[in-house]
């Protein structure tokens, strides 16, 4: 059997279509055995591991460290401008 | 005019510049406060189920944005209307200073505000009520700085300047009612507004330690922008004498 199936819904019992359903489902080709006796242990083993990524918020913290960064620069920039200005008045340029 | 410093001796000796401290206390710890604050945000705050880590920009974004707009604007716009009434120099210092320093805080609004944007909205920019007068204020307070660098005349540029400075608070009560007045992107307040803050404890407290940390920090620099301000001052009268 080719890894990928099809689109059609597996009819009930037919252990060869639940393959094929397993694999459309996104598992991958080699972990599914390519014979109807292997078939029912695949589809417990999918069962066990769920194809979906566990729901949690979403990974972004590489905007918020860009944020934070960004933000220091822009700080930290103006202190330093500040600073050069007050020292040259200090000496009196 | 009014006399440019008001320590400059008339009489006597060459006069002297008021002296300038060779290190700024407040503004140091203006700087721990700030470091303390992002770190707390960052570290020590729960993130937002919905929004993730990208949420935590609000601990930045929302106290840059009440310094830059609300209390510099309210700063520049004050300082400005008194020194048309009575004329006198350190109102047209505080002015210039609370705008110099606003508009740093602002950038901070407009350069933060998109990279939390993206995530959430899908997009950078929108030119939507808020984001757009808000942009426009950024450019109205640069205008402020550009016309006092292009005016010579001590008295005409604080005249003039202090006239766009009122103009300037103008938009502030406008860009904080766009969220009700037009459909946006942005979001409604969640603190500034009249019913209670709608934040968990832990992100209201983190929320006020942050806008204190950025309080400070405004003030350390508007003190520091007012010396230079000062000194620049005096060396010109000194100059002129």
């Amino acid at each position: 059997m080719s890894a990928g199936g099809t689109a059609t819904a597996p009819a009930q019992g037919d252990a060869a279509a639940v393959v094929v359903a397993v694999r459309w489902q996104g598992a991958p080709a080699t972990a599914v055995p390519d014979t109807v006796a292997g078939g029912a242990a695949a589809v417990a083993a999918t069962t066990r591991q769920p194809a979906r990524a566990p729901m949690g918020p979403p990974q972004n913290a590489g905007y918020m460290t860009a944020a934070y960064t960004a933000a220091a620069v822009i700080y930290l920039g103006y202190v330093a401008v500040l600073l050069r200005r007050l020292a040259l008045a200090r000496r009196g340029g | 005019m009014t006399s440019p410093v008001a320590s400059v001796p008339t009489a006597g000796a060459r006069p002297a510049a008021p002296a300038l401290p060779r290190f700024d206390w407040l503004l140091a710890v203006a700087l721990l406060a700030c470091a303390g604050a992002m770190a707390r945000a960052v570290w020590f705050t729960p993130m937002d189920a919905m929004q993730g880590a990208a949420q935590k920009i609000y601990y930045i974004h929302v106290p840059a944005a009440i310094m830059g707009l609300y209390l510099s604007c309210g700063l520049l716009a004050i300082a400005s209307a008194v020194y048309l009434w009575i004329k006198d120099d350190r109102l047209d210092r505080v002015a210039e200073s609370a705008a110099e320093v606003g508009l740093v805080f602002m950038s901070v609004v407009l350069v933060t505000g998109p990279i939390w944007g993206k995530p959430i909205w899908g997009a950078w920019w929108t030119w939507d009520a808020r984001l757009t007068s808000t942009l426009f204020l950024w450019f109205v307070v640069l205008g402020y700085l550009v016309l006092r660098g292009a005016v010579e005349n001590p008295e005409t540029r604080a005249r003039l300047s202090a006239v766009l400075g009122v103009l300037a608070l103008l938009l502030v009560p406008f860009i904080h009612l766009t969220v009700y007045l037009f459909r946006t992107l942005h979001p409604e307040p969640i603190v500034l507004k009249p019913s209670r803050p709608s934040l968990p404890p832990e992100m209201l407290q983190t929320f006020g330690l942050s806008s204190l940390a950025f309080l400070v920090l405004f003030v350390a620099l508007l003190r520091a922008r007012y010396r230079w301000a000062t000194t620049r001052d005096a060396r010109a009268a000194l100059e002129a004498a």
